[in-house]
């Protein structure tokens, strides 16, 4: 079992200029980027809530207006719980280079979410199929031009098969030993893919 | 010698005649030449210009089109309101989000990433979406709306050109927001003016489209966007699925698995 609770809390003296430089972005980009509003969970802070999941792939469909990712995770009574992940319309992720084979049944993950309020249900951050070499798929609150992007473009290879032109998803290439690095310079589970 | 002469003198003209043969020839087909790569220049610009069919996007190699929109939106006091008011826990309950109604004008042509496919018919031009599979019929018969046109998602639309711009009004719409995420709000008195084009030796698409709500906004409002060509594209079915509403309730995951591996 393996569940955490990200306050996202920045804390770094710069938050003020993220916040800034977050907003510029907002105010600058161009509408209804992100198709369809969730209600988030929030912290006290005003903060999405960020949960990390470790558990295996039940069923990926992509679909219109969302995507179903379907997970089997483990959590924090050490009970077994499904979870309904959402991600892009089909429409979009297709011409990214995605089909329904691309995440299978079975595949063993650590995912990281957004948390809506809804118990059991969320958007997705992050996931990590592992494999060898394992694939790390990135979406909401990543993709685009972002610090972690940049972050995650300058360690990592792109898979050859997820062409994330329309910056709703992004894929890399993970071999053990770039995991281990990742592991060792953001700490914590699932750390590179954190604010 | 006059006979001779007589008769030499056709032979050299008959001669000369035949010899100017080959200039004439090559005179009349060249001219012939001009005259028709003119008349196939003239067809080529026509259909360019004033022939829009086939598949656009919103996005091309490098990734999605840059779009223009007001820097501000002048709302009237009701405007505002309805602005305000309109959050994204709003969305909760809005059915245009997560039920597959359908899309609605205008913001079937503002979303991020859109492809449309542009067929010209007899006495309409079909526009046909993906997203939602929408399919607008454009009116170039001259017909206004009949009395008792019922107000609906896409509303009612006209077309004429105006040299090589196709310029198109729709009214009756039902009326709603203009971006799900945002919550501009667009009333049922709304006229929407698009007006599309091509730049000389360009195959893709120039939109302009303006939002006259005098219930909402105090001035018309514009938007711009270049739907690139793409012909390598195609609209695909939509299959639009509802995963359920985004209520606080806990989803029934085992009925949500059976309904999809049934697809």
């Amino acid at each position: 079992m393996r569940i955490r609770q990200h306050p996202v809390n920045l804390k770094f003296p710069g938050r003020f200029f993220t916040l800034v430089f977050t907003g510029i972005l907002f105010a600058c980009s161009q509408p209804t980027v992100a198709h369809h509003s969730f209600p988030p969970l929030l912290t006290e802070d005003g903060e999405e809530v960020i949960r990390i999941f470790e558990g295996s792939i039940e069923l990926f469909k992509l679909l219109n207006p969302h995507t179903a990712l379907i997970v089997n995770v483990t959590n924090e009574n050490d009970v077994e719980e499904r979870w309904l992940i959402e991600f892009s319309a089909s429409f979009s992720l297709v011409r990214e280079g995605w089909t329904d084979d691309t995440l299978s049944p079975g595949d063993k993950i650590t995912i990281a979410i957004l948390a809506s309020r809804s118990s059991n249900r969320g958007r997705l951050r992050a996931v990590l199929v592992h494999g060898e070499p394992s694939q790390l798929f990135v979406a909401y609150g990543i993709r685009g031009d972002t610090p972690i992007m940049s972050r995650l473009r300058e360690r990592l290879p792109t898979c050859e098969t997820i062409e994330g032109r329309l910056d709703r998803t992004a894929c890399f290439s993970v071999d053990a030993q770039a995991l281990h690095a990742l592991e060792e310079e953001f700490p914590g589970q699932m750390g590179y893919v954190m604010p | 010698m006059k006979k001779i002469l007589g008769s030499k003198r056709p032979e050299r003209e008959r001669r000369g005649k035949i010899g100017a043969l080959p200039y004439f020839l090559v005179i009349a087909g060249a001219i012939s030449h001009v005259i028709t790569h003119a008349q196939t220049s003239d067809a080529q610009n026509a259909n360019s210009e004033l022939d829009f069919s086939g598949v656009y996007t919103t996005f091309d190699g490098p990734g999605v089109r840059t779009f223009t929109k007001p820097e501000a939106y002048p709302f009237t006091v009701e405007g505002e309101r309805s602005f305000s008011a309109h959050t994204p826990e709003g969305l909760v309950g809005d059915p245009n989000q997560y039920d597959c109604t359908p899309e609605d004008m205008p913001q079937i042509l503002l979303w991020g990433v859109s492809i449309m496919q542009i067929a010209h018919e007899d006495e309409q031009i079909v526009m046909s979406l993906e997203r939602g599979d929408t399919v607008r019929s454009i009116h170039m018969n001259g017909a206004t709306p009949p009395a008792g046109q019922p107000h609906t998602a896409l509303g009612h639309s006209v077309g004429h050109w105006s040299g090589v711009v196709l310029t198109v009004e729709t009214t009756h719409i039902a009326g709603g927001v203009m971006f799900a995420a945002e919550g501009h709000p667009v009333s049922q008195e709304t006229r929407v003016t698009e007006r599309y084009w091509r730049k000389p030796g360009e195959t893709h698409l120039q939109m302009e489209l303006v939002v006259d709500d005098p219930v909402n906004y105090t001035q018309p409002i514009s938007f711009a966007r270049e739907w690139a060509w793409s012909p390598d594209e195609q609209v695909r079915p939509y299959n639009c699925v509802s995963l359920g509403l985004q209520e606080s309730e806990a989803v029934d995951i085992n009925e949500l698995m059976r309904r999809l591996e049934q697809l």
